[in-house]
């Protein structure tokens, strides 16, 4: 039987520098609109990052800055349709979300599905006065009524291909599609 | 790493990544408890059937807690009154339990094997909470995690279990589970109550505690099982307490940060003086919380697993 290999193909869409100046501008524009009773919340894996770098940005701008990460795995709606394939993070919030304008960030917003969950995983944590969106990536593809509030860049790109972004402070920093192509 | 697993029925079927990814899941799955509403949908629509064939409270309610926190259906099944006293058969009960629409079963069973013929029977997930002198894989998963979140890590820890090993379906599952992680193990008790055969697992054995004692890490003190036992396997409980009992005396032998450890029930005076038990070196009722993460871990993990690939 042939065994076939996939080789990813990666096409840089965005460096580091542009990186840098949409964070900034995603920065801005939630100081601008959300208040200081906000908090942020990196949905995990993608969202992690995002949220590192706009608290990064943030911190010296505000009064206090709470930061948290949130597992959305428990509250997806294929859970009965998907073989685990990470142990979960787990969510990490050491504060109270009641009142507070939660701010939801993420890497890539494609279906809405995801933050579906984490709005549910959200709610069952408290009670925010208001919940907004940030995403640094906004595709088209949309498979629930959700839409980002705050959005870096948008994207018009084929189902087939992924959009990854690399954001580690190095040199390979930017955003990518990404292609597995099948080789024999 | 993908989680393919159908059944949990001992570590000693689990490889080193797949320990560690129920241990990682059930690091995640820790902090559903400690939310104010303590509750998921991740098994929304499951069912899940307890089968307690042997007496249990806290394995038992530890994984009642662990299906409703992810939001599963359960029901129970009590020995007594039920339809194996008319003379049904085992397989023909779960068989009849299976039919009702049960995604998961969780057995307990004084006869070891009794998990693997279900598996084999039912179409379910089964996961063994105890089957005889077998295994009782979950009791081992929380032991290990409480380890390695006291510790940090697994490798090269020496682990020193102590008493009844004969009997001991903890012991094993702790054996199997430690080595794979890299952890050291001296089994330690009376000779009586450790077969000679435990070596061929990869373990040392001591039968002096006192000698042991300075070189572990951490020690984890088996109940006595007088249901188990057939015959007397030493002279006395007084004895086996002076000997292979935790004491003051034995715990200032110890490193200062040994971690004592009971899968509980304890026999306070027999395995561990109630000072032992309740001093800053135990973790013991971590370890109980712990069980519930590992259940928990136990459940999400399998409920995936019944997906065909």
């Amino acid at each position: 039987m042939r065994q076939w290999s996939y080789i990813k193909i990666m096409k840089k869409y965005l460096d580091s520098e542009e990186l840098n100046k949409i964070i900034k501008q995603l920065s801005v524009k939630i100081l601008q609109n959300c208040g200081d009773n906000f908090c942020l919340l990196g949905v995990r894996k993608g969202g992690v990052k995002v949220v590192d770098a706009l608290a990064k940005e943030l911190q010296n701008k505000t009064d206090k800055l709470d930061v948290g990460y949130i597992d959305v795995s428990l509250y997806r709606d294929d859970i009965h349709k998907r073989l685990p394939d990470v142990p979960l993070e787990g969510t990490d919030i050491n504060f109270s979300l009641e009142n507070k304008t939660v701010i939801l960030v993420d890497e890539v917003l494609f279906t809405g599905r995801t933050i579906r969950a984490a709005i549910d995983q959200v709610m069952a944590l408290g009670r925010p006065r208001l919940i907004r969106l940030v995403t640094l990536v906004n595709r088209h593809g949309r498979e629930l009524p959700i839409q980002a509030d705050y959005v870096g860049l948008t994207i018009e790109e084929s189902h087939t291909n992924k959009i990854e972004v690399i954001y580690n402070g190095g040199e390979d920093d930017g955003i990518y599609f990404t292609n597995n192509s099948q080789i024999s | 790493m993908k989680w393919t697993k159908k059944h949990l029925l001992g570590l000693k079927d689990l490889d080193r990544n797949e320990l560690n990814m129920i241990l990682d899941t059930a690091e995640g799955l820790k902090e559903v408890s400690t939310r104010s509403i303590k509750k998921v949908p991740a098994l929304q629509g499951r069912t899940v059937a307890l089968l307690f064939f042997e007496p249990s409270t806290r394995t038992s309610m530890s994984f009642q807690l662990a299906a409703q926190r992810l939001s599963a259906d359960l029901i129970q099944f009590n020995k007594s009154g039920s339809s194996l006293s008319k003379g049904e058969t085992l397989i023909d009960t779960a068989s009849n339990i299976e039919a009702m629409g049960v995604d998961m079963v969780v057995v307990r069973h004084s006869c070891p094997g009794v998990p693997q013929i279900l598996a084999k029977h039912l179409n379910c997930a089964i996961v063994n909470a105890g089957d005889g002198c077998h295994e009782h894989p979950t009791q081992g998963l929380l032991d290990i995690f409480t380890i390695r979140e006291k510790l940090g890590t697994l490798e090269g820890v020496k682990v020193a279990i102590v008493g009844d090993i004969r009997h001991s379906r903890v012991a094993r599952s702790n054996i199997f589970g430690l080595l794979k992680l890299g952890a050291k193990v001296t089994v330690v008790g009376p000779p009586t109550l450790i077969p000679k055969s435990i070596a061929k697992m990869g373990v040392e054995i001591s039968y002096n505690l006192d000698e042991t004692i300075k070189k572990v890490d951490v020690v984890n003190c088996l109940r006595i099982q007088m249901e188990r036992q057939g015959r007397s396997n030493f002279p006395s409980l007084r004895e086996y307490a002076l000997l292979f009992g935790m004491n003051r005396d034995r715990l200032k032998k110890a490193s200062k940060n040994l971690v004592v450890m009971h899968p509980g029930p304890i026999n306070r005076g027999v395995e561990m003086t109630a000072e032992v038990a309740d001093s800053k070196n135990s973790v013991i009722l971590q370890q109980v919380s712990n069980g519930l993460a590992c259940r928990m871990a136990v459940f999400y993990l399998l409920n995936g697993s019944r997906i065909d690939v």
